[in-house]
């Protein structure tokens, strides 16, 4: 029942919020804290319980939701090293973020209400983190959307929010059809959804297992903007940005993540599957990364840089590492809701996020600056904060992937990787740079430090963003791993040049960007500027992507449904109506006949009395002298008659 | 038997109408009060056998029997089960939500009254009648009032709407009385009674099963709607004033569907097997066609008549697959369309009310003016287009878990209706309430209390079968698993 | 001295012959109603005459004759209220002109 408690509590005050937010007003987020404290605890205590060596390691609880016939559904809440992680990421990392929020969404008309949807979310998330059955994943999966959705859309006056919330909901729709088939397609083929005791469930799955799980991929994809579901989260930045820090950097989007290392044992038989995984987790790290190179947008910087990280995860998890995967996820989401939430207190002093209007912002926003650059610099893998031990761990991950048909697969995603973290080091180092360092490029700009209520969340999250990340090194004898448990940690480390590879290459793209954007050293040859600024463009747009699907999927799909709306306007309904003034005509042939001849008939028996009638009528003057005559007339005939004349 | 319970209901609607017609018409008060205390009562007394049916028996329940029209064997014959019981309840709750929305109306109350009750007669009848003569009658009693209250308090092009309804659906039941007479014909005795029919099986050779099956098929199809046959409904729903659209959507669908469960299927088990694939199709043209339509509405009231054509065919999609799962997910599927295509219906009206359009792109930014509404509006919207935690989720993911083993290619197809579904309506809520406000808006009033009433025992539903199925899911079973022994496929799911 | 019948019938006949004749031209509607009004006296003339003639009990003709007097009188209120009726109407009471009856 503790379980059922901690997504109950948010949820509760998601009821309390929604119904009484108004009155209560400014207190109102201090009920969601208390109830998300309230989760803390307890998940605190469950981990605490299951670190003891004699608890049972996995704590559940269900209850019978859907009795059909002779197979039942029931859901459940499980507590196992892998949901409480993850738990515990959310539910920390969420409470600060939801402290920042008092100060960023201050003075906002629907200031409880922002509170009530963060309750709500968090009710969802712990819901799907929390799932015991892919049902009730399910079902906090599309609660989490629906928050996402709404939470974007906060400011749903701006047209941009419109558009970009329903952008994001449709988008995640589309990925979440490939969870609910794969629901489906296991439900058929062993009629066990649980998600307990996977690894029985793939080999009963036999060779449909991949499918499987390359439609949960599929499914993870849209919720973690992997490609080619990746559109709508640079988009999704148009909500507040603790929103963002919160859902589209944090938690929200780790989400696919949680649920590809959660069913991992069904991608597990199959190498294919995993080759799948980790090449679309590459290729969509390495291409967010260029386009975050090129964004100037602080936002969308940190949103491509999102997509990249959580394409590393992928990248990790597809080499077959669960621990690899869902450690990066938990340093991630640290360091990059520091960022977002540094970006935050950025753009709540400016009033704009461009960072080509930025600069020298580190002597009016100390704190923030220095937590960002922390932060920035644990994102680019420098030890020994938290990003360098997790990027070391899904390096050697992929070193050691093997593939039976593909052996140099190991080597392309470690090249990969290391492409991909080279990028990472520097685009965030530019990101430092032009947002703080330098002379002020905005004159008007009167930047002002945020208020402790802001700052405060930000020194504990940059504390984690540096700390983290020891958990899993090997001088605390990569204790995550085992903690987890989900496989054998590695038992070979990888070879030692990998550490140095890894610190090297970030080195090398913080010290380009350094001297780009620091020093101001021209990179581009001259020759090549035209070729290279048209490239930037290119990169700029996202591949144009967006309007490539614009063309392609959402243009047919808007033409297709008006041609079937005139399809059953005018041939089905048609049809109909064709049908009826057929019946119209026959029934009007029918009256032709009808009057001409039947009534025809009828009518010539009355007209005849009618016309004898007419004859008769001349007799009746209305003079009664008349008919006194004709009495008078009568009665003589009469008795002329009677005599016998 | 004890207390004829099943005729109270059925007929406490009809007593009313006729209380009514003897209310001199200036006494709009006194009608209302009659009207809404006797759809209160009914909901009261339905809601009484919801709590008091006992889902541990398949059979029925306050059966009342009584020979009606001796000669040839026909019985005033009434009972419920687990199939009809949350459809009468659904109707109950409908006729009365849609009396209160029914208080906007100004002309001609009393007559109008009169109709609506003697509708609600007929729809509670179709679903409690267990003799094929009796359950014609109710059928055909629905049509009637049905006809004049969309062809006297309709919208603009009224008249059209009404008489294609009419023609439309009088064209199906033809078909239906010609099956219903070949069975009655068939059996020794002659009989209408429909679970002796269904004991007994119709003694007819496959090929005349075929067509009698198709028969009914035509009618049930034609209330239903299924694609092809569906054109009826947009008009009807947009030209139909709103209390009537709730029940049109909310109920008369449902009819249909409600005849493949109590007559089709159990009747003709074979041909249902037969037909199992064409129902799939149909099912899946439903979901997508319908949704394809509605995104391209410029009309609310349409899109959302075109919403119910998608819907409807979930119901198919989860009939197909002859299995327990969906089953329960297109009996679920029927009752929660019911109440939120109903609250959709209700929240058009509203909106319409006061803005004397439903040109979508009239609107626009209407969430800051008026949040109380745009809050409903999003929540029964998403409770549409399939959100869990919502009633409308476990409907459609128990009729797609349904069809899946049958027809897993059909379904696949048919998930794309989820997105389609989620399309159409987020561009909706989009189009209505995000953005900038129009201007022309700036005076809007918000949702009244009158119509937060109406909505809330809606909501109430939404949420609890969105959340605790169960309950509803335990009534159906009983029913349900006979129906599939019946069937005689394998079982699963 | 007695007078013997037919000088009764045909003075008679004469009062009916100048009734009849009366009724049937006069345009005034109260001529008409006169000349009616002698068309009943004729016949009231011929029932007196007739008791006496043939000797049936005494009084008999008479009592029938008195009848007739009392209902013409009672017919003549009646017509000329309903000849007033009409005049208020119409403002006329020819009955040339009064046709209501016309088919």
């Amino acid at each position: 029942m503790t379980l059922l408690l901690i997504p109950g509590l948010p949820l509760v005050s998601f009821v309390i919020l929604i119904f009484f937010g108004r009155r209560l007003g400014r207190l109102s987020p201090w009920v969601s804290l208390l109830a998300l404290a309230g989760s803390v605890f307890l998940s605190a205590r469950l981990f605490v319980s299951s670190l003891h060596p004699f608890s049972p390691s996995a704590i559940h609880f269900s209850f019978l939701w859907l009795p059909l016939g002779g197979r039942p559904i029931r859901l459940g809440f499980l507590a196992d090293p892998l949901s409480l992680t993850m738990c515990g990421v959310v539910t920390v990392v969420g409470w600060f973020i939801m402290l920042y929020s008092i100060g960023y969404m201050k003075g906002d008309p629907r200031f409880s209400r922002f509170f009530a949807y963060l309750s709500l979310f968090f009710a969802s998330m712990l819901t799907l983190v929390l799932a015991d059955h892919l049902l009730l994943l399910y079902i906090g999966w599309e609660l989490v959307g629906l928050c996402s959705y709404l939470l974007i859309g906060f400011w749903f006056e701006r047209p941009a929010a419109a558009n970009a919330c329903k952008k994001a909901f449709i988008t995640t729709r589309i990925g979440d059809l490939g969870l609910l088939l794969a629901i489906l397609l296991i439900a058929k083929t062993t009629g066990n959804l649980s998600l307990m005791n996977l690894s029985e469930t793939a080999s009963r799955l036999g060779p449909l297992a991949p499918v499987a799980a390359l439609l949960i991929f599929w499914g993870a994809a849209g919720k973690s903007a992997q490609i080619p579901l990746h559109v709508w989260l640079p988009d999704a930045m148009e909500g507040p940005t603790p929103v963002s820090a919160l859902i589209h950097a944090a938690t929200m989007v780790a989400a696919g993540v949680y649920l590809v290392a959660r069913t991992l044992p069904l991608f597990l038989p199959s190498p294919d599957a995993l080759l799948v995984v980790a090449a679309v987790g590459g290729a969509t790290s390495f291409f967010a990364a260029t386009v975050a190179c090129a964004q100037t947008d602080l936002k969308r910087i940190l949103a491509y840089s999102t997509i990249s990280q959580l394409g590393f995860m992928m990248l990790g998890l597809g080499c077959g590492s669960a621990g690899a995967g869902m450690f990066h996820l938990v340093t991630h989401a640290w360091f990059k809701a520091l960022l977002f939430l540094g970006a935050g207190s950025v753009i709540h002093a400016l009033h704009h996020q461009e960072v080509t209007r930025m600069g020298g912002l580190w002597k009016a926003m100390p704190v923030t600056a220095l937590t960002f650059t922390l932060g920035a610099i644990a994102m680019a893998g420098i030890p020994p904060l938290s990003g360098f031990w997790s990027k070391e761990e899904i390096f050697t991950a992929a070193f050691g992937f093997s593939h039976p048909n593909l052996p140099w697969a190991g080597q392309a995603l470690f090249g990969l990787a290391s492409a991909v973290a080279f990028l990472t080091a520097f685009y965030i180092t530019r990101a430092v740079l032009l947002t703080f360092a330098g002379p002020s490029r905005d004159p008007h700009a009167h930047p002002h430090e945020s208020p402790a209520v802001m700052t405060v969340p930000l020194l504990v999250l940059a504390a984690g963003a540096a700390g983290v990340g020891l958990v899993g090194s090997p001088w605390l004898g990569q204790l995550f791993q085992h903690f987890l448990g989900a496989e054998a940690p590695h038992g070979a480390r990888g070879p030692q040049w990998i550490a140095a590879c890894s610190i090297a290459v970030a080195a090398a793209g913080m010290g380009l960007s350094l001297l780009r954007y620091g020093l101001g050293v021209r990179l581009s040859p001259g020759a090549l500027a035209p070729a290279f600024s048209r490239a930037r463009g290119f990169i700029f747009e996202a591949y144009r992507v967006d309007k490539f699907y614009q063309r392609v999927v959402i243009d047919p799909v808007t033409r297709l449904a008006r041609a079937a709306f005139s399809f059953d306007g005018r041939v089905i309904d048609g049809l109909v109506n064709r049908t009826g003034q057929a019946g119209l005509w026959a029934s009007r042939v029918k009256g032709w006949v009808d009057q001409t001849l039947v009534d025809g008939a009828v009518n010539g028996a009355a007209v005849t009395v009618g016309k004898t009638g007419a004859w008769l009528r001349l007799l009746q003057t209305g003079l009664v002298q008349n008919y006194l005559l004709i009495a008078a007339i009568s009665t003589v005939a009469l008795f002329l008659i009677l005599k016998g004349v | 038997m004890n207390h004829p319970i099943l005729s109270w209901i059925v007929f406490l609607p009809l007593a009313a109408g006729l209380l009514c017609l003897a209310v001199p018409k200036r006494q709009e008060s006194l009608l209302k009060a009659i009207a809404t205390g006797a759809t209160l009562l009914v909901l009261v007394l339905s809601a009484w056998l919801f709590f008091r049916f006992d889902p541990g028996l398949a059979g029925f329940q306050w059966e009342e029997k009584v020979s009606w029209i001796a000669p040839i064997n026909v019985w005033y014959h009434l009972g419920v089960d687990g199939l009809s019981l949350p459809l009468v309840f659904l109707t109950a709750l409908l006729s009365f939500v849609a009396v209160i929305a029914s208080f906007r109306i100004k002309e001609r109350l009393k007559e109008y009254f009169f109709l609506y009750l003697l509708l609600a007669t007929g729809m509670l009848g179709t679903f409690v009648a267990l003799d094929l003569f009796l359950f014609y009658i109710f059928w055909e009693l629905v049509l009637v009032p049905m006809y004049f209250l969309i062809g006297i308090w309709g919208g603009p092009r009224r008249e059209y709407a009404a008489i294609k309804f009419f023609l439309y659906t009088l064209a199906g039941s033809v078909f239906m009385l010609l099956s219903i007479l070949t069975c009655y014909f068939a059996s020794a005795p002659h009989s209408f009674s429909i679970p002796l029919l269904i004991e007994q099986g119709v003694a007819l050779a496959p090929n005349v099963k075929t067509w009698v099956f198709l028969g009914f098929f035509l009618a049930f199809a034609i209330k239903v709607p299924i694609f092809p046959f569906h054109t009826w409904l947009p008009d009807a729903h947009v030209e139909a004033p709103t209390p009537i659209s709730v029940l049109l959507a909310g109920v008369l669908l449902k009819m249909g569907s409600y005849g493949f469960f109590r007559i089709s299927f159990p009747l003709l088990p074979q041909e249902a097997v037969n037909f199992s694939l064409a129902l799939g199709v149909l099912g899946f043209i439903n979901v997508v066609y319908g949704a394809l339509v509605a995104m391209a509405q410029t009309d609310f009231k349409k899109l959302v008549a075109y919403s119910s054509v998608s819907h409807m065919g979930f119901v198919l999609l989860g009939m197909s697959g002859l299995t327990a799962a969906g089953f329960n997910g297109a009996l679920l599927e029927m009752f929660n369309h019911g109440i939120i295509t109903g609250g959709m219906f209700l929240l058009v009206g509203v909106l319409y009310d006061r803005t004397h359009t439903r040109d979508l792109s009239a609107f626009g930014g209407l969430g800051s003016r008026v949040p109380v509404y745009a809050g409903l509006l999003s929540f029964f919207a998403l409770a549409s287009l399939g959100l869990p935690g919502l009633s409308g989720f476990v409907g459609e993911f128990l009729a797609l878990l349904g069809c899946y083993p049958t027809h897993p290619v059909i379904t696949m197809l048919s998930v794309l209706g989820l997105v389609l579904g989620a399309a159409y309506f987020l561009l909706t809520l989009q189009k209505i309430l995000l953005g900038p406000l129009n201007s022309k808006w700036a005076g809007l009033a918000e949702i009244s209390r009158r119509e937060i009433f109406t909505l809330a025992p809606l909501m109430l539903f939404v949420l609890w079968f969105g959340l605790w199925p169960k309950w509803i899911l335990d009534l159906q079973g009983p029913a349900l698993s006979a129906l599939l022994v019946k069937l005689a496929v394998p079982h699963s799911w | 001295m007695i007078v013997p019948l037919p000088y009764f019938l045909v003075v008679g006949a004469g009062l009916f012959a100048m009734g009849l004749f009366g009724a049937l031209t006069r345009r005034n509607a109260i001529g008409i109603l006169m000349g009616i009004e002698l068309i009943l006296n004729a016949a009231n003339l011929n029932l007196v005459a007739f008791n006496r003639a043939w000797g049936t009990p005494e009084g008999t003709g008479q009592v029938m004759a008195l009848f007739v007097i009392g209902i013409a009188a009672a017919a003549a209120v009646v017509g000329l209220a309903l000849i007033l009726a009409i005049f208020r109407h119409r403002q006329t009471i020819s009955a040339d002109e009064i046709r209501l009856l016309k088919g």
